[in-house]
């Protein structure tokens, strides 16, 4: 029997290959009180290994199942889209939310994103402002008035 | 030869005995003179009556003119007897229409064929046309027998007269005798004469008769030739490509000139080349259709170039080198033969060619047929070229389209991934600038003098533009890519639309927007015209007077296909020189200090407008603003 982790302590999994960029997000986060670790994949690989608990992450009690996850969409290798794909079709992590975080307003990659299963579609901000307020948002939204589906949920019909 | 007891044993001996045979008359019998002359009289009276019932007997001309001549051949007994037209010194050729003889003698002219009329000819027919009567050559005349026609016609005596029917040129007829040196008795003279004017009146009659059926079977062959003509040209209008133009036009020709070969044969541009593109035809011939054969340059060639049809008699009989196609008719037993040009801008493209197993078959009519068709044939083949040219033009126009559509898209395609490169790959750093930037000149502004926070808010305030540039520069190019939705759409709603989501804007400026409320409903896309009017409106609002809080007016006006509508304000208004520079992409007429912009702005308004099939202007206001003129069709094409 695995032991239930609480919710709030399970990380948040950002997805994103710009070092300035993750260093802005974790700052605007800093600054909107997140408490909850975020933990910062990469590339696409990197963040389906995390998720699959695969290589350095098979640890699952080291590298917990995040509560969510915020994915660039233009990523190295494996992109935002087949990362998204591949969640969405895993039966473990198939409930997951993803919210794509990227800097593309194109009608072309919504639609392509939500085809796909994603749950959310932030674009990055330029100004600080707009930054902070999306930390927030984040937290209040997803992070605390949002109900996440349950670890190892099986399908109810 | 000329002794009569001679003669006279001849005619009883060779003379057929045919009763009523004037000879026998003639010959004596050692009954009375009176006796003689009454027997004479009435053999006359029954011969010429003989020649009565032939010509009453209802027949046509030749038969007439066969049954004639028999009757004379037997009456006289002589070996030929023959009829010649015309009977004219001066005509250039001869015929002979109809001939009877003796098993023993026989004919040796063709007849009905025309022959050239030579000196001897001409000389018996101005002897027979000079002579009021009958015309005795040999003994007992005073002409003798031509040479030519002892040697030739083994002629020893002969009588003729020239006969003048009242219809065309004279004729002659005569009787040969071959088997001896006959004298011609004054008897058989008379009787000769008073036939000969018999044959005058028939020949009248039946001439004038055969004229008149001539000349019905002209104007039929006349309707027949119109109404094939006409075929012709209804095929040609439906035939496409040269080669059902010509197998067509040789199908129809084949009624009007039932000969056994047509053909339409090309050259090439530089008359080297020849080959037949269709034909119609009875016999084999071996040559290929389609086949390039060498141009033979002859005198016929020459002539053809020369816009003259050729019409031979026997092609076999033909001097000088002939064509491939001219030897495989020759070869293939043709022997009449006539060429008619096709020429097309004064060049010679073509022949109709047609041939006949018949000698001299071809006739001036025919000629005159074949000229027409060949004429028309080469019109024909003119146009059809010149349509295939169009077709040509069409489908290499069709295809350079496809092929600058495909360069388009890929222009499109390539501008919309720059347009998706450009909006990350510049956007990233620019977010890292900005951001670090407003990270500094908030968080550690305590630690920063004077100048460096005055720097760093620069660098804020500089990067915010840009990413203003980046924004409007995006929006103008996905404008190439728009699909415009075209819709039915009141004017004022859009336009309180774009009011409303103005509203901070003109809460700062504290502008009053007047927009007319009788405005008419146009054919448009909703988003570029709310785009168009977003950055008018803005503009307004934005290049206001220091001081003065903006006023603008919307209001329409309608002219019979066009809808104008006029956005103007009491701003800073725009020179003169400027008004059709401003709607260039970059083209600012102010500082950003002054006011901000980016200057994409009324591009991205022109290039709406312009996509929705409209132009817009600038047209100053009096008290110094100005009016943006846009000028919509009522009603998309």
């Amino acid at each position: 029997m695995v032991s239930e982790i609480p919710r709030v302590e399970r990380p948040i999994l950002l997805v994103e290959d710009n070092p300035m960029d993750v260093e802005l997000t974790l700052d605007a986060l800093r600054e909107a009180r997140l408490r909850t670790a975020v933990h910062v994949a990469r590339s696409g690989g990197e963040a389906l290994d995390y998720l699959f608990g695969r290589q350095q992450y098979s640890d699952r009690k080291a590298y917990p199942l995040p509560s969510l996850v915020l994915l660039d969409l233009h990523l190295p290798g494996i992109d935002g889209y087949e990362c998204l794909r591949q969640i969405k079709a895993a039966p473990i992590l198939k409930r997951l939310p993803v919210v794509v975080f990227t800097s593309s307003r194109d009608d072309s990659d919504v639609v392509k994103s939500y085809d796909r299963g994603a749950n959310s579609y932030l674009v990055k901000p330029a100004s600080a402002t707009e930054r902070l307020e999306i930390a927030r948002q984040i937290h209040r939204y997803w992070l605390s008035l949002n109900l996440g589906p349950p670890l190892f949920a099986t399908d109810q019909t | 030869m000329n002794d009569t007891p001679d003669e006279s044993q001849k005619l009883s001996g060779d003379a057929p005995s045919i009763p009523g045979r004037l000879g026998d008359a003639l010959s004596g019998s050692g009954e009375g003179v009176q006796t003689e002359h009454h027997l004479a009289d009435l053999h006359f009276f029954e011969n010429l009556d003989r020649i009565n019932r032939v010509i009453q007997s209802p027949s046509d001309l030749d038969q007439m003119m066969r049954d004639i001549l028999d009757v004379l051949l037997s009456v006289f007994a002589c070996d030929r007897a023959w009829l010649v037209f015309p009977c004219d010194p001066d005509a250039p050729m001869w015929q002979v229409p109809m001939e009877r003889t003796r098993p023993e003698y026989p004919g040796v002219l063709p007849i009905g064929v025309e022959l050239p009329l030579d000196p001897v000819g001409a000389a018996v027919y101005r002897t027979l046309r000079e002579s009021p009567g009958p015309v005795q050559f040999g003994p007992g005349g005073v002409h003798p027998v031509p040479v030519e026609m002892a040697t030739v016609f083994q002629v020893q005596s002969f009588i003729a007269m020239a006969i003048y029917p009242k219809v065309g040129k004279p004729w002659s007829y005569g009787l040969h005798q071959c088997s001896y040196a006959r004298i011609w008795t004054p008897q058989e003279v008379r009787l000769f004469q008073e036939i000969g004017r018999r044959l005058s009146d028939a020949l009248s009659s039946l001439l004038s008769y055969r004229d008149v059926q001539e000349s019905e079977r002209r104007l039929r062959r006349y309707n027949l030739r119109l109404s094939v003509l006409h075929d012709i040209d209804r095929r040609i209008l439906v035939a496409s490509s040269q080669q059902e133009i010509a197998s067509a036009v040789l199908q129809h020709l084949l009624h009007l000139i039932p000969c056994e070969w047509l053909s339409i044969v090309l050259y090439n541009a530089d008359m080297t080349e020849e080959w037949i593109i269709a034909w119609e035809h009875a016999p084999q011939l071996d040559v290929a259709l389609g086949d390039p054969q060498p141009v033979v340059p002859n005198q016929g060639l020459e002539q053809l170039q020369a816009g003259v049809s050729i019409i031979a008699a026997d092609l076999a009989a033909q001097e000088g080198p002939r064509a491939r196609l001219a030897d495989a008719l020759v070869e293939a037993g043709m022997h009449g033969a006539m060429a008619n040009p096709m020429i097309v801008e004064e060049r010679l493209i073509g022949v109709l060619a047609l041939s006949a197993k018949q000698i001299g078959f071809f006739t001036e009519e025919h000629r005159e047929i074949a000229e027409e068709i060949a004429a028309q044939v080469a019109i024909a083949f003119r146009q059809a070229e010149l349509s295939e040219q169009i077709d040509r033009y069409n489908r290499d126009l069709e295809r350079r389209v496809k092929e600058r559509t495909a360069e388009l898209e890929r222009a499109n395609h390539e501008m919309a991934l720059f347009s998706y490169s450009v909006s990350h790959d510049l956007r990233a750093p620019l977010r890292a600038v900005q951001g670090f930037a407003e990270i500094i000149a908030r968080r550690h502004r305590d630690s920063l003098n004077d100048e460096g926070r005055r720097y760093f808010d620069y660098i804020v305030s500089a990067s915010a533009q840009m990413d203003q540039l980046i924004s409007d520069l995006l929006d103008y190019v996905r404008l190439g890519r728009h699909r415009i939705d075209w819709e039915r759409i009141a004017l004022p709603e859009v336009l309180s639309r774009v009011a409303d989501s103005l509203t901070t804007l003109i809460a700062q400026t504290e502008a009053h927007i007047h927009l007319a409320q009788a405005m008419p409903e146009i054919d448009a896309d909703r988003m570029l015209l709310m785009r168009i009017f977003t950055n008018l409106l803005e503009n307004a609002l934005v290049y206001h007077r220091p001081g003065v809080a903006p006023r603008v007016e919307v209001t329409s006006a309608l002219t019979p296909d066009s809808v104008i509508v006029r956005v103007q304000d009491n701003g800073i208004g725009i020179p003169v020189e400027f008004r059709e520079k401003i709607f260039d992409i970059f083209q600012r007429l102010h500082s950003p200090d002054q006011f901000p912009g980016t200057g994409i702005g009324l591009a991205v308004v022109r290039r709406s407008v312009e996509l929705l099939n409209g132009t817009v202007w600038v047209e100053s206001v009096e008290d110094g603003g100005s009016a943006f003129c846009i000028r919509f069709p009522r009603r998309a094409a």
